[in-house]
């Protein structure tokens, strides 16, 4: 194979933990190849190792044979390689032209940009790449999509012959989304050009891209082209080969009744006809990749954001949250994913912290703070939940982060709930502590309440939940009953496959 | 049309009329009720710091003046001593074209062109309390600051009896208080040569540097027996000062003018005796003298084509207000604590 | 050809820049209603009067709108303009003569600019912070040496220099009107100059498309001061002297006008020399009025305050709503 840019043992290190390690691949000249995996699998690293963003630790590119050593985006220019990042960086106030020659504008000797030449160049760019739009235009009128073609024609008038788009569509229209591969076909027909690109949708995958890698947990799995890129056979390489599932925890206790369901909840732009119904202790687990829509639904249950249309039902009759307080005082508590920002105030001592959501119970007749009744809640949770170093007074932030995370869990059970939501409990947590917190929630749900686990963490759902809702792109794609439930299974359903291949 | 086209247009509109009905309704000339309908002359006073205490009082002398010859008074200038802000505005009053300009200069020189450029258009200019020299105004009228230090010096001299020692606080590169300097050292020199001056203190236009530098030259010189602030600000520093290291009781403290902190000061002791000239009286006067600039008669003048303005320098004199006069005099404290304000 | 009609209608209406529309509109109103309150409004005189009291607040204007527009904001330059009002009269009062003198202030004033900018990276602080910090520094050293006194008693040849008028305008005029010509074409053409923007809308993307953002960065405060410097200098030609007082809140009225031009604080890269002229001639306007009709000064600052307010809301939710510039959480 005529390889245009070839990886050799590529490995890069974040603060001592490997994210990509080893990885060895081929890009074919003129192909169109995706790079798929799961969350965290190091896709977009190895994208910006490429495009010069990142410096590898170890390992080797080379372009048609030749070693290059890329220090910036600048030198990646210069060998040919371009990247369109996800997030789009086009000035909206200047114009298409402007745009897409930021910075080389062609001038004259006073330094003035010769703006005729600099429309006609554009033009020329535009026409070559099929879009017709006119290059006076001020980008800020255009859509989102236009936007971002615009941003594709800056990086290809950069002369190159590899462009890497990272997760070009995930802002997109379906007819938005044909377009652009209409334009990366062309690109390739009648320029030769490399396309490289990210995306976990994998029927996109499947429709444009001649060859497919996929990586899983920092490490190249492997590369499947023509005939055998398959939904299956991709599901398969980005999860693995467990035939079992994990240690599933079984609740003690029967199943309760339904005391939240949830009925076609809807919010324009996020998420469409979310159902599910949670009963009393069960755990309900909602898994999805990033842009499933999990956590935006939740919040708009709970009232913390809008919620356009839909029906929630709590202990049998219908309400509308109309903010996170009133749910706590319902007795539905959201547990946030970003302990950092959103749960803790991490100067303040732990006590304080603890008490933080039910305030109103530890406030005395003179409306101060009541510390000995305070002190002698936060002691039990100290004590149940072991946390390190068990003192009341430091502020939250010098904790551990699994520590941390026991804060904010004592802060949520102390104000009785009848429904907890957690998000992302486990996420940054070492193995003994992520152990605590899943027995933790088992024994939460054996006493009553009824858990909602929303995870991206396919083996902590399948180890916690006793149903799995599976979501993608805003979207239920199935309700599981977790009997010996796999992740390959799981992994089906997120992408609406019913068979899955060996 | 579109909805935020009409939010906008609608928003200037409102932004619009505020504007000009403020104009039309902020008129504030005064009228006043003279014999002869002079009613459309208008007499400007600009000045730097409007709003300060001192400048209201020229200016309540100038408008009872205004109101005696029936014609309107306005007051302009900017808010802080900024002497650029203060030519501009005096230009812009120009073309008003008002019928006389009195003028307090924020510093010596910078108002020259703009002065000149007035009096270029045909309208009688003369300065007040802070001189404008280098430029062609018609006259000055001001306080004779030597014989304000003199005056204190005199008291100064008797209370102590004839020897000691003395602080001076005063604002440097003010050529008003420096004169008064002068004249204090002056008339030391001359009557009471047993006294000394010891330190001069900076009051930097503020009272708490007043008392801190104050505070420091005291306790540099035990031995004082007395301090002399030439301006009003540095009055109440001064007396915070002498306070603040408890010899209230043993130093003489003379303040100058007779700002709302001064008579407080004087009210409660620590202040003895202050030096007053008299604003409103500079005023008065400045009106009348622009009325005659604007009014020649057919006699010609010195001064054509104006009218019969003085043609030298009008110096007003000062006197000496005791703590235990001002607190029984009914009539002096009236005056005094009634500070007039405009808008 | 559909997309050519929306294109050509977008032409229009981008010209028809709403807040700039806006302050125009309110400038025409103003105008209209004060010759009726006070005839002689309209007169050469008054507007040669209305224009030269802002001349300082407009060159000063000029440099800021590329400081704002890169993301920034200088807060020195109402220390710098004094400062080398007063260096200037001084060195000529030493001997040198008034055109090396210009060169050597000038000099000093960019070095200021290329410490702001220093200062601001070096410390990782906004430049709000850093400044200020050097505008007090300034005003204090302008202090100290002045005495709080003017200085004045220039040498003959300048005196009479600066008395010189081209067209019956005064030189600082003059010059405020070819600085803010030149500053217009260069913004718009010059392909330096138009870095700015992208600076200001994405500093990090800039970088990517090869812009040396330090060296714009540097360009934007050494202008910034140089500009203030110039001011300085003219404000020497019109009075013949100075004072440490000259250009106190020159900073705050000279952004009033670049914000009230259209040139958003909030999102960077946004923003026209065009807009600014508009924003100066309003506020002059509304000050001279102010004056003319006998409004309380203190009154003055509030109504060019609620001003300013009704511009950035003009400009930031109306003009701009729905923009993308805030960012959103993702999850």
């Amino acid at each position: 194979m005529d390889a245009i840019l070839k990886l050799e043992g590529i490995g890069k290190m974040f603060g001592g933990n490997y994210v990509l390690k080893d990885v060895s691949l081929e890009i074919g000249r003129g192909e169109v190849h995706a790079v798929i995996g799961e969350n965290g699998a190091g896709k977009s690293t190895l994208m910006k190792i490429i495009g010069g963003i990142y410096e590898p630790n170890e390992g080797v590119i080379r372009k048609n044979g030749e070693k290059i050593l890329l220090h910036n985006a600048i030198e990646a220019y210069k060998q040919g390689i371009g990247i369109v990042h996800q997030e789009l960086s086009v000035a909206d106030n200047l114009t298409i032209a402007e745009n897409i020659f930021a910075g080389r504008q062609p001038v004259n000797r006073f330094g003035f940009v010769r703006e005729k030449q600099m429309c006609e160049d554009a033009g020329k760019i535009l026409g070559e790449m099929g879009i017709r739009l006119d290059p006076r235009e001020k980008v800020g009128n255009l859509s989102v999509a236009m936007q971002q073609i615009i941003e594709i024609a800056k990086v290809v008038s950069h002369r190159i012959d590899v462009l890497i788009l990272d997760e070009p569509t995930s802002s997109l229209s379906n007819k938005e989304i044909a377009h652009l591969f209409e334009l990366v076909r062309r690109l390739c027909r009648e320029q030769g050009m490399t396309v490289i690109f990210i995306s976990h949708k994998l029927d996109e995958v499947m429709a444009i891209s001649d060859r497919v890698s996929v990586l899983r947990n920092g490490n190249f799995i492997g590369t499947l082209s023509g005939e055998e890129i398959t939904a299956s056979r991709m599901i398969h390489m980005m999860v693995g080969d467990q035939l079992d599932s994990r240690s599933f925890l079984a609740p003690k206790t029967p199943e309760g009744e339904v005391i939240l369901r949830a009925e076609g909840l809807c919010r324009e732009g996020k998420f469409r006809d979310v159902s599910f119904a949670l009963q009393k202790n069960r755990i309900l687990g909602i898994f999805g990749l990033i842009g499933a829509g999990r956590t935006e639904s939740i919040l708009s249950l709970i009232g913390a954001d809008r919620l356009d249309s839909g029906r929630v039902t709590y202990e049998g009759r219908e309400i509308r949250l109309s903010s996170p307080k009133e749910a706590i005082a319902k007795g539905i508590v959201y547990l946030t994913e970003n302990r950092r920002d959103l749960g803790l105030f991490l100067p303040k001592e732990i006590s304080d912290n603890v008490i933080a959501a039910s305030l109103g119970a530890f406030t005395t007749k003179r409306h101060t703070v009541d510390r000995k009744k305070a002190g002698e809640a936060v002691e039990g949770y100290i004590q149940k939940l072991k946390i390190q170093p068990p003192v009341m007074d430091k502020p939250a932030g010098t904790y551990s982060g699994g520590n941390q995370q026991k804060i904010l869990f004592s802060k949520v059970l102390l104000t009785d709930p009848k429904v907890l939501i957690v998000d992302e409990p486990t996420k940054g947590v070492d193995i003994g502590v992520k152990m605590t917190i899943h027995h933790m929630l088992r024994d939460l749900a054996d006493s009553g309440i009824a858990v909602l686990l929303i995870s991206s963490e396919l083996p902590e759902i399948l180890k916690l939940s006793d149903r799995v809702l599976v979501m993608h792109e805003g979207e239920c794609r199935g309700l599981l009953e977790n009997r010996d439930l796999t992740e390959r299974e799981v992994m089906a359903a997120v992408y609406g496959e019913k068979e899955v291949q060996q | 049309m579109k909805k935020r086209t009409r939010t906008t247009l609608a928003m200037v509109l409102v932004l619009a009329l505020l504007l000009t009905a403020g104009a039309c309704g902020g008129k504030k000339s005064e009228e006043g009720s003279g014999a002869a309908d002079r009613s459309d002359e208008l007499y400007v006073y600009v000045t730097f710091e409007k709003g300060s205490e001192y400048f209201n009082w020229v200016y309540a002398g100038f408008l009872a003046a205004a109101d005696e010859l029936g014609v309107k008074a306005e007051l302009q200038g900017p808010a802080d001593a900024d002497a650029s802000q203060e030519a501009k505005v005096l230009d812009t009053v120009t073309g008003k074209h008002p019928n006389g300009i009195l003028a307090a200069c924020a510093d010596q020189d910078t108002m020259v062109s703009a002065i000149n450029n007035a009096l270029g258009e045909g309208i009688p200019v003369i300065t007040c309390d802070s001189d404008c020299p280098g430029s062609d105004r018609l006259c000055y009228l001001g306080t004779d600051n030597s014989s304000f230090g003199a005056v204190a010096a005199e008291y100064i001299g008797e209370q102590l009896g004839g020897s000691g020692e003395v602080i001076i606080v005063t604002l440097f590169g003010s050529a008003a208080q420096e004169e008064r300097c002068a004249g204090f050292n002056d008339h030391l020199a001359e009557h009471y040569p047993g006294i000394r001056v010891v330190e001069t203190c900076n009051e930097s236009g503020d009272t708490a540097t007043a008392e801190s530098n104050t505070t420091a030259a005291l306790q540099a010189n035990p031995g004082v027996k007395a301090v002399f602030s030439t301006g009003g600000t540095g009055s109440a520093g001064a007396a915070a000062a002498v306070r603040t290291i408890g010899r209230t009781e043993e130093i003489v403290v003379v303040g100058s003018d007779f700002g709302t902190a001064t008579l407080e000061c004087m009210e409660k002791g620590e202040i003895h005796a202050t030096v007053v000239d008299d604003p409103y009286m500079m005023g008065y006067q400045s009106m009348l003298q622009l009325f005659a600039a604007a009014h020649p008669t057919d006699i010609i003048s010195a001064n054509a084509p104006y009218g019969h303005i003085t043609t030298s320098d009008i110096y007003f004199g000062c006197s000496l207000v005791t703590a235990e006069e001002y607190t029984e005099n009914a009539d002096l404290k009236e005056k005094y604590t009634n500070t007039p304000s405009f808008n | 050809m559909r997309q050519k009609m929306s294109s050509l209608k977008n032409r229009i209406l981008c010209r028809l820049d709403i807040q700039a529309s806006a302050v125009v509109l309110l400038i025409v109103v103003i105008s209209i209603a004060m010759s009726f309150v006070y005839d002689g409004f309209l007169s050469a005189y008054n507007i040669k009067a209305m224009l030269m009291s802002y001349v300082p607040e407009g060159i000063i204007a000029l440099g800021l709108t590329l400081v704002i527009i890169s993301g920034g904001i200088d807060l020195s330059v109402a220390g710098v303009m004094p400062f080398t009002a007063i260096v200037y009269c001084m060195l000529m009062k030493a001997g040198v003569h008034y055109l090396p003198g210009m060169a050597i202030v000038l000099a000093a004033a960019a070095a200021i600019g290329a410490v702001n900018n220093f200062l601001r990276r070096l410390l990782d602080v906004h430049p709000f912070i850093i400044t200020m910090a050097v505008q007090l520094t300034l005003k204090g050293f302008n202090l100290v040496v002045t005495g709080a006194g003017s200085i004045s008693g220039l040498p003959e040849n300048f005196m009479e220099i600066s008395q010189v008028r081209i067209l019956g305008l005064k030189i600082p005029l003059v010059v405020f009107l070819l600085l803010a010509a030149l500053w217009m074409v260069l913004l718009a053409k010059n392909r330096f100059f138009r870095k700015v923007y992208f600076v200001g809308g994405n500093p990090k993307a800039a970088e990517l498309c090869g812009i040396n953002v330090n060296r714009v960065m540097y360009f934007v405060f050494i202008q910034s001061a140089v500009l203030a410097a110039v001011a300085g200098i003219m404000a020497v030609f019109n009075y013949q002297a100075a004072n440490y007082s000259y250009g106190s809140n020159l900073d705050t009225r000279a952004i009033t006008a670049v914000v009230v031009g259209g040139t958003s604080m909030t999102r960077g890269g946004i923003g026209k020399i065009g807009g600014t002229i508009i924003g100066l001639v309003f506020i002059a306007l509304v000050y001279n009025s102010f004056l003319l009709s006998g409004i309380n000064t203190y009154y003055q600052d509030v109504i060019t305050g609620a001003f300013l307010i009704g511009a950035v809301l003009i400009g930031e939710r109306i003009k701009y709503r729905g923009k993308p510039g805030k960012k959103e959480d993702k999850s």
